[in-house]
């Protein structure tokens, strides 16, 4: 352990990799709240695997894949956000076109690419130890207009999602809020391929919130406890990558995922022993 | 005083033919104005394009004072209980009008959402997570929310579902005393409790009708064209509206009646 907290301060990659851990999960933590409140986890695993499409792309074109992902992902987002308010297609249909014609794409367009083919892995599973400068400048500049917006608008934010008709009869924007959440939850899924890969994200994004939805049921406390959740993992994961070499990102998903275990059965042997400290009182009271 | 003016207002889901056209209302100071119709007539189409949820297809309403400040209780199914709020910030979202976007809330705010949710009996729920409420209870709560800001013109969609008879009584007591400062229109099913209390009603299927007394008849529903089932007859006194000229429900001959 001590060795890991040296090799951090040692070796740049691994303490590149430990910031963008922290920033990672601090983002998921955020974004993941209101995903999980508003019921958008398809509509974001939709908008992740929609992103390769651009990475494709931008893979065949010789272009940044970072910038070809992001355009796909907001794209993606508005379309969805657009159509579902028409009613014309369901919402959890359009999402599941975007998840496959996206994915094809992608695909695609890397096996058109010529020459050596870019290692398909790092982008479907992530690969935190990569992560260079420009990475967690964005990392860094997206923490902090999330922190900035939800501090700053917190409660507009929040009525928005929770009863959008409502908020509209307020006067507030509803549908500016609406359109740039979707918009900020698309970059901050391109944003986190990097450390934690297409196919991952979705569990970085949804497991802190719902293990904070365990442990309180107030959307402020919620974000918090998201926030360290998912940031505490990230680390923790890359620990486990650190002492046994298996990837980060999946060891990150196996520690939450334990976490979330060991919380619900605590939870489920507290109430269990609650009731049965209640039978002998209840007997106590009625004499027959 | 004119609160509200409504003129050829068409209201339904833009790119659809409208659902209710024809409405011309207008909402005075200390109005108290029932809403009736069957489901799917535009009832609630019509309250949510008078609240600003949904724009007009046509015609315009004229909030005459400008920035009006209405009180909304939409209908109970249309709210998500599993999201993470609690009872005080739902009855807090009722200020955000006059707070806008960057609002924040301090302790005067805090305490006039407590001393609302006394007044309306729920105080003990004050921390409570909406999902662990009743469905009664929640209505107290949201009728919080509408009336923290002060209103002076509430609208309600269907406020006594899932209500209990006793807090059903109360709201309606309540209605009426509110109805001192405030004018009010309300949707509800329940034509026989509710025509005690209002003073005019309109009645809502595809078309809109006015009409100026809170009593009305199995007979002027059927010209209403308006296929709703009288609950309760009663010692009061009934007027008849004729035919009007014109108007396309009364000329239309097929009542569609239960």
């Amino acid at each position: 352990m001590i060795e890991f907290l040296q090799e951090i301060f040692t070796y740049r990659f691994l303490g590149n990799a430990a910031l963008a851990a922290v920033l990672s999960g601090i983002a998921c933590g955020i974004v993941g709240s209101y995903i999980v409140s508003r019921r958008l986890v398809f509509m974001s695993g939709g908008l992740t695997h929609a992103s390769f499409g651009g990475i494709g792309i931008a893979y065949y074109l010789g272009a940044n894949p970072l910038i070809g992902a992001l355009i796909f992902a907001i794209g993606a987002a508005l379309g969805i956000e657009l159509f579902s308010r028409r009613g014309k297609v369901s919402e959890d249909a359009a999402t599941g076109i975007l998840w496959s014609v996206g994915m094809s794409i992608g695909i695609i367009f890397v096996f058109l690419t010529p020459g050596y083919a870019p290692n398909l892995m790092s982008f479907l599973f992530g690969n935190i130890l990569l992560v260079d400068g420009t990475n967690l400048l964005c990392l860094c500049v997206l923490d902090a207009t999330l922190v900035l917006l939800l501090g700053g608008c917190y409660r507009a934010i929040v009525y928005t999602a929770f009863d959008r008709e409502f908020a509209a009869t307020q006067r507030l924007p509803v549908k500016a809020i609406g359109y740039m959440a979707m918009g900020l939850i698309a970059i901050t899924i391109v944003l986190n391929i990097k450390t934690m890969g297409i196919v991952l994200l979705m569990s970085l994004l949804t497991m802190p919130a719902v293990i904070a939805g365990t442990l309180t049921r107030d959307y402020k406390r919620m974000t918090y406890w998201a926030c360290a959740i998912g940031s505490t993992a990230t680390i923790v994961g890359l620990y486990v990558s650190y002492v046994s070499n298996v990837p980060a990102g999946a060891a990150t998903i196996a520690v939450l995922a334990a976490v979330y275990g060991v919380i619900k059965g605590v939870q489920g042997g507290v109430n269990r022993r609650r009731t049965h400290s209640r039978r002998p009182t209840k007997a106590v009271i009625s004499p027959e | 005083m004119d609160l509200v003016r409504i003129k050829h207002l068409a209201v339904g889901y833009p790119g659809e033919a409208p659902v209710v056209s024809g409405i011309d209302l207008t909402i005075r100071e200390r109005d108290y104005i029932g809403v009736i119709g069957p489901n799917g007539g535009g009832k609630t189409t019509f309250i949510r394009t008078l609240v600003g949820a949904l724009a007009p297809l046509s015609g315009e309403i004229e909030y005459v004072d400008g920035g009006l400040q209405v009180g909304y209780l939409p209908q109970i199914k249309r709210i998500d209980r599993n999201f993470p709020i609690t009872v005080i910030d739902v009855v807090l979202s009722g200020l955000a009008a006059r707070k806008g976007l960057f609002g924040r809330y301090g302790r005067t705010d805090r305490r006039r959402a407590m001393d609302l949710l006394v007044e309306i009996g729920v105080d003990k729920l004050a921390k409570r997570t909406i999902g662990e409420l009743s469905g009664g209870e929640l209505q107290r709560v949201l009728l919080c929310r509408a009336l923290i800001s002060d209103p002076r013109l509430l609208i309600l969609d269907e406020p006594t579902t899932f209500v209990d008879n006793r807090f059903e009584k109360e709201l309606y007591e309540l209605l009426a005393g509110l109805n001192e400062r405030m004018a009010i229109v309300m949707v509800s099913h329940d034509l026989g409790t509710v025509s005690r209390y209002i003073k005019s009603m309109v009645c809502i299927n595809r078309c809109f009708h006015y009409h100026p007394s809170n009593t009305i008849r199995a007979e002027q529903l059927q010209e209403y064209d308006c296929p709703i089932q009288l609950i309760s007859h009663g010692p009061i006194p009934h007027t008849v509206l004729g035919t009007h000229d014109g108007c396309a429900c009364c000329e239309r001959k097929t009542f569609n009646t239960k």
